[in-house]
């Protein structure tokens, strides 16, 4: 079954390729719109910023599939809502403290932005979110895939989402996450990306997921080698990130060079789930809503995400 | 009471984020759900806690605390009998 990206939105840090997002603290912040604007202000007073993220996303992203009510809403979260998780934490930990805030404790669950959806749609649709650290998205896509295939569906409210909170940025310190990393790291990031996948045609093609299941990631050099055409204006995103973790993409490269090559993370830093953020640019590089000017259009992107010891993923779209 | 009521508006609007709002927006006899502010079941919560945290005062009796929490003027009234 052919499946396509209808409608896409994306909150990020980005603003065009040709301008750097890292703040001057080094971490990429999203540019935020007037949630006003798109979400009830009496519901907006309780949502955290990853709510309002989520939410405006998955709104924006109906209008743009003109789809009303998707069939399934699939949310996928690295670290969930982080910042009601810490204010929750923060004050059990506080022996003084002997009553809990109801609000903070409520919302802190990773499936809290498909809830809100959910509740906004009026909808009891199939709901899932997935959260499998930096493989969140990629396990919620698949979910996606297979619902569609299977026609248990016929319309998929897809998500990833995460979010940068002061409380992340003190506990990387504390682990040492920064130094770890070479001087080259891009930075942390936040955004969401979310999308609206059917089996209507539309200009953008979801053909391939691939989860590779073996450490010489075999399954996906074999589709590399054997059914891509490398020359057909293709561009591949990597998920590389500027840090030590790029030793992992080594042996990819080999395989792609010399395609023309983006390394996404420029652009909306390094997350749980920025392969979201990846599609997100793919469809609007595909259709030409933002232009690369280093090269031809490209009629097909690949997105490939290593981290070691972990299986790596790539996401095939083309243009129709 | 005028102070405590003041505080309270306050204590409320920061702590159910109600942004933009003021004291003086808020009708001291308007009920606190429905149609008034339109707090809600987790804003109830939220009130109880308040009352916890900042006047030691612990709602038991479900019945009492749904009279109390009417509007801020019983909420203070409430507040001032459990000190009294």
């Amino acid at each position: 079954m052919d499946l396509y990206i209808n409608g896409t939105f994306s909150i990020s840090a980005f603003e065009s390729l040709q301008k750097q997002m890292a703040d001057n603290t080094g971490t990429f912040t999203c540019i935020e719109p007037d949630y006003k604007q798109i979400i009830d202000p009496r519901l907006l007073r309780r949502m955290s910023r990853i709510m309002r993220m989520g939410l405006a996303s998955a709104i924006k992203t109906l209008e743009v599939a003109n789809v009303q009510t998707p069939q399934a809403v699939i949310t996928a979260t690295g670290l969930g809502c982080l910042d009601d998780t810490g204010n929750f934490l923060v004050k059990m930990c506080d022996p003084e403290n002997r009553m809990m805030n109801p609000t903070a404790f409520i919302q802190s669950i990773h499936n809290t932005v498909g809830g809100q959806i959910a509740m906004h749609l009026k909808s009891n649709c199939y709901n899932n979110t997935f959260t499998q650290d930096v493989l969140s998205f990629e396990h919620a896509l698949l979910d996606t895939i297979m619902l569609l295939e299977e026609g248990a569906v016929e319309s998929v409210l897809l998500g990833g989402i995460d979010e940068l909170t002061e409380l992340k940025h003190e506990l990387s310190s504390r682990l040492n996450k920064a130094q770890k990393e070479s001087a080259g790291y891009y930075g942390q990031g936040e955004g969401s990306a979310f999308f609206s996948i059917s089996a209507v045609p539309s200009p953008v093609k979801l053909e391939t997921l691939i989860l590779s299941q073996d450490a010489k990631q075999t399954d996906i050099t074999d589709y590399i080698s054997n059914q891509l055409d490398l020359t057909e204006n293709t561009l591949i995103f990597t998920g590389k990130c500027g840090g030590n973790r790029d030793e992992a993409y080594k042996h990819i490269e080999e395989i792609i060079k010399p395609t023309a090559t983006i390394e996404y993370k420029k652009y909306c830093g390094d997350y749980p789930t920025s392969s979201s953020f990846a599609v997100w640019l793919a469809c609007v590089v595909l259709q030409q809503k933002v232009i690369f000017t280093v090269m031809p259009q490209p009629k097909q992107i690949i997105i490939y995400h290593a981290y070691p010891y972990r299986p790596h993923t790539l996401i095939h779209l083309s243009v129709c | 009471m005028e102070q405590l009521i003041y505080n309270l508006k306050e204590q409320i609007i920061e702590r159910l984020n109600l942004s933009d709002t003021k004291p003086s927006d808020i009708d001291s006899d308007a009920p606190l759900f429905g149609d008034g502010l339109g707090l809600d079941s987790i804003d109830a919560l939220e009130i109880i806690v308040l009352l916890q945290q900042a006047y030691g005062i612990k709602i038991t009796n479900a019945e009492e605390g749904k009279k109390a929490m009417k509007s801020v003027k019983t909420l203070a009234d409430y507040i001032t009998e459990k000190q009294g």
